[in-house]
């Protein structure tokens, strides 16, 4: 019989299972105020939400963007706060990579150990007795513990759940938001009910894990804070003083772990993009980049309305341009090409039979839709070029001045964004002029945008006009890889 | 490839009296063709900039005007105007 007591693995698991989880919250908080908002299905169509978590309203007689609805939140709920999307994904991505390799030392210590007994039920009758128990703490009173076990019936099935339901619950449903998964396993959306079920879906599993945090804190306090600390910190219900002492020092040493996160963050966002981002690439390049989409929505899965995140060229040769359907509009190809070319927009159409591709977008921020996307493959482009070996990065130069055109924006310049030109090849990446069978719309950046269905959407850049193959982006804007990844600190890959 | 397949949706295709109103302000106002000076357009399309653009009054299109000068080097131009002066 195995002696179902608290082993050092166990106690230093709790107590960095702690970090994680805090930092979790407080990073995904910060990830939902970017959009606010909470959909079934795939769709985000304004008004369809079920749940929202902003007083903003929209205009309705002026194109607003998905940039104007970021909320900002404080520091206490959020981490880092304060509208830092790109902050808040640096720290949900590396927490996250910790957390899984945690939880997988602690499945495997558990078994190993025999200490699986603590959670796994042994009979149905424990859910009687569960009952019982929660009917016991109503009368306020402590129910008794399960013969030869640490836990009473209820506590042991809550820990079984968290465990082994919530946990990989959250690992899933987060999963489901990734666009380089959603785009090799269409089915794997499917299973959840659609991109924004399982957004929805993993906002209750936060709670779910904000709402056990609360329980179990009442439960120490009400079972003896200074023995249950004893236990999870010495092993053994002694030296009480200590314990207490100890348990506080624990908490906080975790709070100061998140003001040090929170003020890094704000303080030098830069250092945090490289530092987190360093180790978050890495997992993400050899787990998520071998994903290619292979996604075909049926015509009835298109999104009736499919939002905007950026504004269009408010420039006066751009909107000439508009008005004569782009005539005037070239493409400049040039870089590290044997052969650079400018190309009209009827060249372009000309280039050869148009791809159209029905898939699914998923913003930065977190909304997504089904649209249809007709254009030139951007292979295709390449053939006609022919990178030189040199070229490791294609970088597209827009339209688009963010300082003049986007007021909700934090920076200012030209906006471009650098592909790796390992996707370049991919099937469904895409040099888009059409939209859901019509030219492609202004506000969706007409005349020419890419599509690259395995990354976020802010890499696909809109309203381009020039495509440069190069060796090396560093000595490009700010030397990140794309101005969102300057300015407002994204990563460069993103396959989640 | 058919002539609809290009067609902007954004695009308001306008009637002959309004283009006729259009021209009317390009005169009123003296426009010019900033490539060859030219005084002689054609009307085309409009474009409702109000909602899309940023910077633009609600009221603001794009009239779309072509240079009638066939040696114009750059021929496509456009006349920004309140919606009341031509629609």
């Amino acid at each position: 019989m195995v002696v179902l007591d608290y082993p050092a693995w166990l106690r230093i698991e709790h107590w960095v299972n702690v970090l994680f989880v805090t930092l979790l919250i407080r990073s995904g908080i910060e990830i939902v105020a970017t959009h606010p908002k909470l959909y079934r299905g795939n769709d985000s169509r304004p008004g369809a939400e079920w749940a929202r978590f902003t007083r903003k309203t929209m205009p309705t007689d002026k194109l607003y963007d998905t940039l104007d609805e970021e909320e900002s939140y404080s520091s206490l709920v959020s981490l880092p706060g304060h509208k830092n999307l790109g902050m808040g994904r640096h720290w949900h991505f590396v927490t996250v990579i910790g957390w899984i390799l945690v939880g997988i030392a602690y499945y495997i210590l558990l078994f190993a150990t025999g200490q699986w007994h603590r959670y796994v039920p042994y009979s149905w009758s424990i859910f009687a007795e569960a009952w019982n128990d929660i009917l016991t703490y109503l009368s306020f009173k402590l129910p008794p513990l399960l013969p030869g076990e640490p836990l009473d019936a209820i506590q042991k099935l809550t820990y079984a759940g968290v465990i082994f339901l919530l946990a990989p619950f959250q690992i899933f449903t987060g999963a489901a938001q990734s666009p380089a998964v959603e785009a090799h396993f269409p089915w794997y959306v499917r299973l959840w009910g659609g991109r924004q079920t399982a957004r929805s879906l993993h906002f209750f599993g936060l709670l779910g894990f904000v709402g056990f945090i609360a329980v179990h804190l009442t439960m120490i306090g009400l079972w003896g804070w200074p023995q249950l600390n004893a236990l999870m910190i010495f092993g053994q219900a002694r030296h009480l003083g200590w314990a207490l002492a100890a348990s506080l020092a624990i908490v906080a040493a975790i709070v100061v772990v998140h003001i040090a996160a929170t003020v890094w963050s704000l303080k030098s966002p830069r250092s945090v993009q490289r530092a987190l981002g360093f180790v978050i690439n890495h997992g993400r390049l050899v787990a998520l980049r071998p994903m290619v989409s292979r996604q075909r929505y049926p015509q009835s899965a298109l999104s009736p309305e499919h939002r905007v995140n950026g504004k269009p060229p408010d420039s006066d040769d751009y909107k000439v341009m508009a008005v004569h359907h782009f005539v005037d509009w070239t493409l400049h190809v040039g870089g590290l090409v044997e052969h650079p070319m400018t190309l009209t927009l009827a060249d372009l159409r000309a280039l050869g039979d148009k791809q159209t591709q029905r898939v699914l977008h998923n913003c930065v921020q977190g909304w997504s839709s089904v649209g249809e996307w007709g254009g030139v493959p951007l292979r295709q482009l390449l053939e006609l070029v022919k990178p030189l070996p040199q070229a490791r990065h294609i970088c597209f130069l827009t339209m688009q001045d963010a300082g003049r055109d986007e007021p909700s924006a934090e920076g200012a310049g030209q906006f471009y964004e650098v592909l790796d030109m390992s996707l370049a090849r991919h099937p469904q990446c895409l040099l888009a002029y059409e939209m859901n069978g019509a030219p492609l719309p202004i506000e969706h950046g007409a005349p020419l945008r890419l599509r690259i269905e395995n990354q976020v959407g802010f890499k696909m850049a809109k309203w381009i006009s020039r495509i440069e193959f190069i060796s090396d982006y560093h000595a490009i804007g700010q030397g990140m890889g794309g101005w969102r990844e300057d300015n407002v600190y994204y990563d460069k890959d993103v396959e989640v | 490839m058919t002539a609809t397949d290009t067609r902007r949706p954004e695009i308001t295709v306008l009637t002959d009296e309004q283009k006729s109103r259009a021209l009317e302000e390009v005169r009123r106002r003296a426009g010019t063709c900033s490539s060859c000076g030219g005084e002689q357009f054609i009307v085309g399309d409009a474009l409702y900039l109000g909602f899309l653009f940023v910077s633009e009054n609600l009221d603001a299109y794009m009239v779309a005007l072509t240079c009638a000068n066939p040696e114009c080097p750059a021929p496509r131009r456009g006349i920004r105007l309140p919606a009341s002066q031509f629609l």
